[in-house]
């Protein structure tokens, strides 16, 4: 599903030039729930981000669904992030000034979707994270765990294949870790595949494979 | 994408608040400037009753007190009884290019206007009037056309009333719906109380020209032994100014001792537009400089919002929007908040023509091209100044959009 084969990105800061990522090969397959695993500041978000085309790789090849991904336009790559990919982040990145509704149906919105289409699918997203109850509430109203929950809804309106999940718990005590857990487990058994990037070793565990990262480079 | 955005905007109201006081101010200058303008565009379109071109205007000076005074007259032409205003008309006609020469008490695109207090002889209805005199050549010379009635001659000399024509204005004011030929006005404020008998309508004589508002104007005659004051000469088409040594010969024939002040009428008419301009000038020149104060306002404050919210943008992109779509929604944005501070303005500005407070100096159709312009105007304004900072933030990747400080 993706293959990614000799990736390298280098940081230019200053004068000091930072190898965030060093000859990464990676394959993930459809349906598998995959852990990134390794120390602070060893390049997992940028792998993580170069998987979901946030970022662009300084050299190497990213294959999606046995497409190479080439000179590909800017239009054509937000349509990917758009319907291929979900992304959730360690620190949600709710927009406050929008209600949860609002927050969730966002990815519709970059799509040719009927307005009552968009509530409906929306409504229903957020109805799997058990968050039904809370629509018309603003972002700074939920505590954290259920922000998180909000942000998995909004990464999972548009049906995407993938979820990206960069340290999803992090900001998050361990009985809403575990709530949050649970979501992408079942979502996971639901058929999405899971990329995450975890410090946690519990988590990890629920994972069918763990890769781990050190100094931007895959240890085995 | 519309409502989700107005959704934002109406969020943000707040942190927008500034920024749209500071709209709707501009707004407000930009719309006084565009009335203003509208204002003087439709005056140039009324007719003035004059026509400039080929027309020489000569005022006298020198005259002493005495000679103003019909019995001084009287003394000084003991020798020739001719009347002075006859002496020039022979005088000037010995020009050929000459075809009319006329008199009148006030000068034409000049700034000076004279008032007075007229009442409707029936029913002592009171009007301030603006008031002319000329001789009976004078319609001929300005190109004054009469829509009803007729202009003064020979008959009217001895007459009971004195005969006046009077302009539609004063018309449709003191005699609505009544033909006003042949009706009787008083005016109270001569001491000799003298009443005047309509006898012609012309559509209007503007005295200052075409940025004049209209008034309503009396027309009265000039009695053919006064002294001369001002003079309106219409010379052959394509005359130059070459004349003027000519024209000023066969004046000095009649009167050596008083001098001349000779000058087109066109000329008179280009410095008084040029006069007229003036406030609409300065209007202009403030309104550049507040815009250009709003402008580095709305610049600053559009890039500090756009800064601030680069975050969320890269969450737009992350889940799918294009870089365009981030640079056309903070144009969006920003459009969306200024038809919020314009409809304000416009709610109040509104009540100008509601309340006629401006009578006909801003009717409906100047209300709205008036208001149709500062829209515009602001718009352009504000999207220019929305340009760099939407695509600043549009330019960012995601990646660096999302951590950005
Ligand atoms: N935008 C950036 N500019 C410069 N250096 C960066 C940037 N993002 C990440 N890095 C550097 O790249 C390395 C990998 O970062 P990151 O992928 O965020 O690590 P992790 O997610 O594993 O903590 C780190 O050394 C970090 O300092
Ligand atoms: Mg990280």
């Amino acid at each position: 599903m993706i293959k990614l084969s000799a990736i390298s990105k280098n940081y230019q800061t200053d004068k000091v030039q930072t190898r965030a990522l060093d000859n990464i090969n990676l394959q993930v397959r459809a349906g598998e729930f995959v852990s990134i695993m390794g120390p602070s500041g060893c390049g997992k978000s940028t792998l993580l981000n170069i998987i979901g085309l946030l970022d662009r790789p300084a050299s190497g090849q990213i294959e999606i669904n046995g497409q190479l991904l080439g000179k590909y336009s800017d239009s054509q790559v937000a349509k990917l992030r758009n319907q291929t990919f979900g992304f959730i982040f360690q620190s949600f990145h709710l927009i406050n000034e929008l209600r949860v509704i609002d927050n969730v149906e966002l990815p519709l919105l970059y799509r040719k979707m009927p307005a009552a289409e968009r509530r409906a699918k929306a409504k229903a997203a957020l109805e799997k994270v058990g968050l039904t109850a809370r629509m018309e509430h603003f972002p700074n109203q939920l505590s954290g765990g259920q922000q998180q929950r909000v942000a998995i809804a909004r990464a999972m309106v548009g049906e995407p294949q993938i979820l990206l999940a960069d340290e999803p718990t992090g900001n998050l005590d361990s009985q809403m870790g575990a709530e949050v857990m649970s979501q992408l487990l079942a979502l996971n058994q639901a058929g999405t595949t899971i990329v995450m990037v975890t410090h946690n070793e519990q988590e990890a565990k629920h994972s069918n494979r763990i890769v781990r990262v050190f100094d931007g480079q895959l240890v085995q | 994408m519309i409502h989700h955005m107005f959704k934002l905007v109406w969020q943000r109201k707040s942190r927008h608040l500034l920024l749209s006081l500071e709209i709707l101010l501009a707004f407000l200058v930009v719309f006084a400037l565009c009335a203003s303008a509208g204002r003087y565009y439709q005056l140039f379109q009324l007719p003035t009753g004059l026509n400039h071109q080929a027309r020489w205007l000569v005022s006298i000076e020198g005259q002493v007190q005495e000679e103003l005074t019909p019995t001084a007259t009287a003394a000084t032409t003991v020798i020739n009884t001719e009347s002075l205003m006859s002496q020039y008309q022979r005088a000037l006609k010995q020009i050929p290019a000459l075809q009319q020469v006329s008199f009148t008490d006030m000068p034409l695109y000049d700034l000076s206007r004279q008032n007075t207090l007229l009442q409707r002889a029936d029913t002592g209805q009171s009007l301030e009037v603006d008031q002319i005199s000329v001789s009976d050549d004078f319609f001929a010379a300005a190109e004054l056309p009469l829509i009803a009635g007729r202009s003064f001659n020979q008959t009217d000399n001895g007459a009971a009333h004195q005969p006046v024509v009077i302009d539609q204005r004063l018309a449709d004011t003191l005699f609505p719906g009544i033909d006003p030929i042949g009706q009787l006005l008083r005016d109270d404020a001569t001491s000799s109380s003298s009443s005047y008998q309509i006898i012609g309508l012309v559509k209007a004589l503007r005295t200052q020209g075409e940025l004049m508002a209209v008034a309503p104007t009396i027309i009265s005659r000039l009695p053919e032994q006064s002294v001369p004051w001002i003079l309106l000469l219409q010379l052959a088409a394509g005359t130059d100014r070459a004349i003027e040594q000519q024209l000023l010969q066969q004046l000095k024939q009649v009167r050596s001792d008083w001098s001349y002040n000779i000058e087109p009428l066109t000329q008179k008419r280009q410095s008084m537009l040029r006069t007229q301009m003036i406030p609409l000038l300065i209007l202009a020149v403030l309104s550049a400089f507040l815009l250009s104060m709003v402008a580095f306002g709305l610049f600053g404050v559009l890039w500090q919002h756009t800064s601030q919210r680069i975050p969320e943008l890269g969450l737009r992109r992350a889940i799918g929007a294009t870089a365009g779509n981030i640079y056309w929604q903070i144009i969006a944005e920003q459009l969306m908040l200024n038809l919020l501070a314009v409809s304000i303005a416009l709610l109040l500005l509104v009540q100008l023509p509601l309340t006629g407070v401006l009578g006909e100096h801003l009717d409906w159709p100047l209300f709205g091209v008036a208001s149709l312009g500062a829209i515009l105007i602001i718009c352009v304004l504000s999207v220019l100044c929305a340009l760099y900072p939407a695509w600043r933030a549009s330019r960012l990747t995601p990646t660096e959009a999302l951590h950005y400080e």
